[in-house]
């Protein structure tokens, strides 16, 4: 009776913990412990104190322990250069699901692509204004296998490439647009799997959604959006459940809003400084972000609770020095670095399912 | 008592000890999965013996000395734990393996049953029962499938336009499916939107489907993809293809087999490059025709025998829709510069066909191999995709035979007085007379440069230039339909290692007409070819090593008849055997090779061979290489080779020296070079005809690694051209001077840069020629000092280049699907969204050379960054110091120029006063733009000041030139005050001048004064109020007295949402233009592109989330506009399902 308590009662409450995990699964040994020592109330009583007791601190512990997530350095590629996979000043990344890594490499005015070993395969780009040049791109999204959309930040435009990274189309204002749907600089892009583009406007500090014609259909995060109104959005990212997560660099925060811009909640307020990069895993559990002025890439669960933070200054292996963006492909958490020039891959190791 | 106790007491001791248990198995399992190991390589390519067996496939990454290495460098036995590599990896060089392993012990053998053990005279059995898995161990694979996507349906519908569906397809799926087979697909139907510049890719050509399934023995591809066949000698095939592919890949046994439709037609085309432009080089189809476009990727570019990457940072870009090339500053294009592409291109005439398959396999320990290789291209002549074939045109195809020169149809029809747009003259000639003006209405087509007597001069007018000076003729060319079979075995045989054999036969049918039997006796053909290799081995007398030594012969035999699908032969094969420009295809070669390498760094070899192409051509040649390459050793590489060739048909002797080579020495920080390179040909036709060439070319130069922050490089090269004239007898052609020098800096402080220059100066000895100077240069520099509080960077590029003459084309199609319109009072086509029209820009083959200037600069100061310190509070700054941690400012220049002045150095040092000069400037612009921010990152108060400029001349329009003005000041304030209420103010005055020459255009030269303020009340999170309004004063001083405008408008809006489930958004304008004088054209440009009177335009907009995947969105708007007839209603619905 005693351990049917216990099992139905007590343990389901503890979430996570690795001691009711044992107790689950080795629940023929303890059966019998219990059925012995279920002679005595005292005992009873007793046990159940103890074990709510260490139950609770193992659960603390566990919690700890099994929601966090430990990193460890794969490999890195890349050198300050211009020469096919070197990088000056890379500020974007993204992957797609066949493990191409799409890197912005914004000092040299291009965005070059690598297998997910870090091998070069193509690239496009290269300072100018006209098609398949590119003027300081900020990021880049490959989300959907087939397309790669370049955020053309001092052309004020989207570049549409295929997957190798041949020209398709653009995006830009006409002079026509009225100022709400007006593309200022985008700083970053991200597609929705509704089909929809997002990029961060720099210039107006907002949100402009773009939908599957490619029209501009709406805005938000400017001034007029109340306690939702963004300060220097950098990056963009959208959850497989239609979130939208924004990094506010200057407020030192991520932004969370609906799909049609209505704000939610804010995530990292007093941990992050400056947050720049930020993706997701395909589950929509982890939200990784980078924060360049603490040299750290931190990861949170989406409901905000921090669970580890990843580098430190340097240029060793492991350490980052102005971590711009990131991206997560299956457990490998690949960080631009802007100081260093390169490209860094950890493996995370996931003690519990977040 | 105790003894009740004691439970307790054991789940309190054994409590911390299950939890560390916890841990120590935590850090055993990751030490166990992953596997860092070093080796030191043996000077040889492996096998290097790995500590573990059963290693992860693909988990590993190999580094060579810190270098990561590319999976085709080396190969790995991931069960037996062994790996080689491809090159043999320097003695002592550290070889890292990082990989992973399973995090449990695994036999290399498992049995679903017991092994069934019959003992001796035993006359019964056991068969242990089958063992079922577990259900709580089978993996849910389609629930780790990451899938994403949607399904999207609409319409629109509008007074002013019919009823359109909108309908969107994403589908995005990745993961595995079952034990090992791994799958990752992507399909899209969306479509591209029409590009305001009217450019696009054909939508064609853009992949939307891919489908890949891979498991270690298998795979197959759906949708778009590259088939690369490159293995045997001719049916190597690479191409771009829609449909299937699958593969089978086992130990001794390799098949792949495709089936597709052909994307693309390929070609070969060899040029030599111009002195002086870098390009855009256009490239042609078969028939030389330029209306192409080339497939996206399918391109393989070389220069001079080497293999360019494309990139404008690397060697080339190429413009798809224009099939034109252009060389980076990377790489100096010269008249020796001998250029190959081969390339891919759209010849959307018939649905071309192709089914392939290639097997391999492997037996006797892989001592013997087996290949054999099908082809297919076949066009499907039944159904031509662009054109009708009619009984009459048909009999024209069955006539033609293999002769494309009689598959043509009259171009000209004649429709009689005032129908047409064409008149011909008494000569047969036509002529142009514009629209319903002529009674012939003609048909042209691109015959080929120098093939036809029409040249075009843009707006769809052909122009008579003579018999075989325009690339046009009124004809129309009929297509033939193509079917193409190519069969291929390949068999080697390496008895023992030091030996190979192999033999390879090909056969191959084509059909260049197949709507016609006639002329299809020649159409099959054969070739192969057998090679012998003594493979490099170690030569031994005694115990001595003497070094390595490598044999072969090979001797290759093709039939006139044959015809191959892609490139069969080496880039430069015409060179290697010089070749003339035609030779009859067949062919019979035979050549020895032989290497010797005494030392590790050093090789000899030499080669020689010779050609025989029927009784036409016969060639010899032979050729010697050494090279010592070598650590701490002066590095050589030098080459000879020499040709001789007959011509029998035409008594041509020839005769070709070639000589290559260049050393360098590092010593220290520096690295002298020295390069020479030289030919002597001499062909002799008479006695008193000859043709040929004598260069000599030379090269100096010193590197400088002074340090990891510190690169400096500088060359000279001098080359002499000379013109074969007699016997022995040169005549000087020309000097060539070319000088390189470069440096980098790296993190020098706080400033990055790269500085490369580039001067080439050809002088003629004919002086009708001159001089031709090329430049290229490019500079790049970062510069980030004080904490980033100062950011800076700069680009500068100059090139010579050429630049293309285009044509605007605005296409009719239904109201409101354009985005043009045209306007009859202003004689243009303006910007409407609502259009009718839609822009197409043509290149056209005019190309004007030109010197390129492109450059910009950004200037971005944030105090801010500054004074922010970890350990210093605000508190602690000077007033002064937080007043400047207020403010910001950002300034960007922009300057691009395509100019043919003379005085190209006052274009390179940027004196501006030589810029956008009409009769010599193809294009120019100069932007300016400067930001000044006061609390630019401050939520309740921010302001920017702002200041615009930008001057634009453009003439590579056929229709005339175009020059353009701008200027704008603007003010523009940012509050939120009380909480709930906010605010934009903006204060903005601008000037805009246009000028047209060479066309009938109203000229502009508009000053405008706009006062934009937007006040938002929002007193909840939900729920948002608000009311712009603008007021602005605008006159056109191009007329005297000036057209005035007096325009004022009015938006309240209203946005109310539902957390998480949508939005309401409601918009109304109302604006009012008032034009002094009434009578005055008003160009778009002014009132915001509003005709004078009053407008009104309302949006009403509904977004649901109607579940957590389907999503609604109902929109209408409306606008009445003096402009325009009655009051438009647009209403659209949509529907969106996701997947997940």
């Amino acid at each position: 009776m005693l351990y049917t308590l216990i099992r139905e009662r007590i343990l389901p409450i503890k979430i996570n913990s690795r001691l009711s995990q044992y107790f689950i699964n080795n629940s023929d040994y303890i059966r019998s412990f219990f059925i012995l020592s279920e002679r005595s109330m005292f005992i009873r009583f007793t046990l159940l104190l103890i074990m709510a007791q260490v139950s609770l601190t193992a659960g603390v512990q566990a919690q700890e322990r099994a929601d966090s997530i430990s990193a460890h350095f794969v490999y890195a590629f890349g050198a300050e250069g211009d020469k096919p996979g070197e990088f000056r000043q890379p500020m974007g990344i993204d992957i797609d699901a066949n493990g191409n890594v799409y890197v912005v490499d914004t000092g040299n005015h291009r965005v070059q692509r690598f297998n997910n070993k870090g091998v070069f395969l193509s690239m496009i780009g290269g300072f100018g204004w006209s098609r398949e040049q590119l003027q300081r791109p900020m990021d880049v999204c490959a989300s959907n296998g087939l397309d790669v959309f370049v955020a053309d930040y001092e052309n004020r435009r989207i570049e549409r490439f295929d997957k190798d990274l041949h020209w398709i189309s653009t995006y830009q204002s006409n002079p026509e647009t009225e100022e709400k749907l007006t593309l200022g600089f985008p700083q970053s892009i991200a597609l929705s799997r509704h089909g929809d583009l997002f990029v961060v406007d720099a210039e107006n500090r907002r949100i402009l959604k773009l939908n599957t014609l490619r029209e501009a259909e709406m805005s938000f995060g400017d001034y007029d959006w109340g306690e939702g109104a963004l300060l220097s959005p950098a990056q963009i990212e959208i959850s497989l459940d239609d979130r939208i997560f924004v990094a506010d660099q200057n407020a030192g925060r991520v932004m969370v809003y609906d799909y049609f811009g209505n704000y939610i909640q804010t995530i990292g307020q007093g941990v992050l400084k400056e947050p720049r990069g930020i993706c997701m895993n395909p589950a929509g559990s982890l939200i990784c972000v980078t924060d360049p002025v603490q040299d750290q890439v931190f990861v949170f669960t989406v409901a905000g609770r921090r669970l580890c933070a990843i580098g430190g200054l340097g240029s060793k292996f492991g350490a980052l020095d102005n971590p711009t963006d990131v991206a997560l492909h299956k457990n490998l958490l690949f960080i631009t670095e802007g100081n260093n020039h390169r490209v860094q891959v950890f493996e995370l190791q996931f003690e519990a399912r977040p | 008592m105790m003894r009740q106790w004691w439970p307790v007491i054991l789940v309190v001791l054994i409590s911390p000890f299950l939890i560390k248990a916890q841990d120590a198995g935590k850090i055993d399992r990751i030490a166990l999965f992953e596997k860092d190991v070093l080796i030191l390589g043996e000077g040889r390519k492996g096998p290097y013996f790995l500590p573990d067996s059963l290693i992860i496939k693909d988990s590993e990454s190999v580094y060579i000395d810190r270098q990561l290495q590319a999976r085709a460098a080396y190969q790995i036995n991931y069960i037996d734990g062994e790996i080689r590599f491809i090159n043999s990896v320097p003695q002592g060089a550290k070889i890292r393996l990082i990989y992973k392993l399973f995090p449990y012990p695994i036999r290399k053998q498992y049995a679903h049953r017991s092994v069934i053990q019959r003992l001796l005279g035993s006359t019964t059995e056991t068969i242990s029962p089958l063992k079922t898995a577990k259900s709580e161990g089978e993996i849910d694979y389609a629930a780790q499938l990451n899938k994403s996507g949607s399904i999207t349906r609409g319409v629109t519908v509008g007074t002013d336009r019919s009823l359109k569906v909108n309908s969107s397809l994403n589908i995005n799926v990745s993961g595995k499916v079952a034990d090992n087979v791994e799958v990752v697909a992507a399909l899209t139907d969306q479509s591209t939107p029409i590009q305001p510049e009217g450019t696009t890719q054909n939508l064609q050509e853009i992949d939307k489907v891919f489908v890949q399934l891979k498991s270690p023995h298998f795979g197959a591809t759906l949708g778009d993809y590259n088939l690369e066949l490159p293995s045997s000698q001719f049916a190597r095939y690479s191409r771009k293809l829609q449909g299937a592919m699958g593969t089978a890949q086992f130990s001794h046994f390799q098949f792949t087999a495709s089936g597709a439709v052909s994307r693309g037609k390929y070609i070969s085309q060899s040029f030599s490059g111009e002195e002086g432009n870098q390009g855009p080089y256009q490239l042609k189809g078969d028939r030389g025709q330029i209306d192409i476009i080339v497939l996206a990727g399918t391109e393989r570019v070389y220069i001079d025998g080497e293999s360019m990457v494309r990139g404008e940072t690397n060697d080339y870009v190429i413009d798809y829709a224009a099939a034109q090339i252009t060389f980076t500053r990377r790489r100096l294009i010269t008249a020796d510069s001998r250029i190959v592409v081969d390339f891919q291109y759209s010849d959307e005439k018939y649905r071309r066909s192709l089914y392939s398959a290639q097997g391999m396999g492997e037996m006797w320990d892989r001592r013997i191999k087996v290949m054999a290789t099908f082809l297919r291209e076949s066009d499907d002549k039944d159904n031509p995709l662009d054109f009708t074939l009619s009984e009459e045109r048909l009999a024209i195809l069955r006539a033609a035979g293999d002769d494309p020169q009689k598959a043509i149809v009259d171009g000209a029809a004649y429709v009689g007085p005032g129908n047409g747009r064409y008149v011909m003259q008494d000569s047969g000639i036509f002529r142009y007379v514009g629209p319903d003006s002529g009674d012939y209405r003609v048909t042209f087509s691109d015959v080929g440069q120098d093939l036809g007597s029409y040249a075009y001069k843009g707006g769809g007018i052909y122009e008579y230039v003579g018999i075989g000076a325009g690339r046009y003729a009124p004809v129309i060319l009929l297509p033939t339909a193509r079917n193409h079979h190519l069969f291929d075995f390949d068999v080697q045989l390496q008895p023992i290692p030091a030996l190979k054999v192999s033999s390879e036969i090909a056969i191959s049918t084509l059909d260049v007409n197949a709507y016609s039997p006639l002329d299809d006796q020649d159409n099959q053909g054969t070739a192969q070819e057998w090679k012998l290799q003594f493979l490099p081995d170690t030569l031994h007398v005694g115990s001595q090593k003497l070094g390595v030594v490598g044999l072969s012969a090979r001797y290759r035999s093709i039939g006139d008849r044959f015809r191959d699908m892609d490139r069969t032969t080496e880039i430069e094969y015409n060179r290697r055997w010089n070749l003339p420009e035609t030779t009859p295809r067949g062919e019979r070669v035979r050549e020895l090779e032989g290497h010797y390498n005494p030392f590790q760094g050093f090789s000899l070899t030499g080669e020689y061979g010779d050609i025989k192409k029927g009784d036409y051509f016969q060639s010899e040649r032979w050729q010697l290489d050494t090279g010592l390459m070598r650590h701490q050793w002066p590095e050589y590489q030098y080459r000879i080779e020499h040709i001789k060739n007959k011509n029998i048909t035409d008594v041509r002797m020839g005769d070709w020296w070639r000589q290559k080579g260049a050393m360098n020495w590092r010593i220290w920080k520096l690295k002298p070079l020295f390069g020479y390179e030289g030919e002597i040909k001499k062909e002799n036709w008479s006695d008193t005809l000859y043709s040929g060439l004598k260069f000599n070319s030379w090269t100096g130069g010193l590197e400088v690694n002074a340090s990891k922050k510190l690169f400096l490089s500088a060359r000279y090269a001098w080359r002499n051209d000379q013109d074969y004239v007699g016997p022995d007898q040169f005549l000087d052609k020309s000097t060539a001077k070319t000088q390189q020098a470069m440096l980098r800096l790296q993190q020098l402080g706080a400033l990055s840069a790269s500085i490369e220059y580039t001067h080439r100066q050809r002088t003629f000895t004919d002086s009708s020629l001159g001089r031709k100077d090329t430049d290229l240069a490019e500079v790049r520099a970062f510069f980030k000092p004080w904490k980033n509080a100062v950011n800076m960077d700069l680009n500068y590029q100059i090139s010579n280049t050429a630049t293309a003459k285009k044509e605007r084309v605005y296409i009719k199609v239904s109201p409101g699907e354009g985005n043009y319109r045209f306007d009859p009072q202003l004689k243009e086509y303006v910007s409407d969204p609502l259009g009718d029209y839609i822009l197409r820009v043509l290149t056209t083959d005019e190309l004007v050379p030109v010197i390129e200037l492109k450059t910009s600069t950004r200037l971005r100061l944030e105090p801010a960054k500054f004074y922010a310190s970890k350990n210093k509070s605000t508190a602690a700054l000077k007033s002064w110091q937080k007043w400047l941690r207020a403010l910001s400012s950002e300034s960007f220049i922009a300057i691009e120029e395509r100019t043919q002045e003379d005085e190209i150095w006052s274009i390179y040092l940027l004196n501006l006063n030589r810029f956008q000069k009409q009769n010599v400037t193809m294009f120019g612009t100069m932007q300016f733009r400067q930001d000044f921010y006061v609390f630019e990152h401050n939520r309740d108060f921010s302001l920017r000041l702002r200041y615009t400029s930008r001057d634009e001349m453009n003439n590579q329009y056929l229709e005339g030139g175009q020059k353009r003005k701008e200027r704008e000041y603007n003010l523009r304030m940012t509050n939120r005050f009380f909480n709930k209420w906010s605010s934009q103010s903006e204060i903005n005055h601008k000037q805009l001048a246009r000028s047209f020459f060479g066309q009938d255009k109203q000229n502009r030269d508009i000053y405008s004064n706009q006062i934009r303020f937007d006040l938002v009340y929002r007193p909840k999170q939900r729920l948002e109020l608000a009311l712009e309004s603008r007021l602005s004063s605008e006159e056109d001083r191009f007329y005297s007295p000036a057209t005035k405008v007096l325009a004022f408008s009015f938006l309240p809006r209203f946005v109310y949402s539902f957390l998480t489930k949508g939005r309401w958004q409601a918009e109304l304008e109302w604006s009012r233009v008032d034009v002094k004088p009434g009578n005055r054209l008003l160009p778009y440009e002014m009132a915001n592109g509003r005709s004078p009177g009053s407008s009104l335009r309302w949006d009403v907009r509904f977004d649901y989330r109607v579940s957590k995947t389907i999503q609604a969105s109902l929109s209408y708007g409306g606008r009445s506009e003096p402009e325009r007839q009655g009051t438009i209603h647009t209403g659209r619905a949509q529907i969106t399902a996701a997947f997940r």
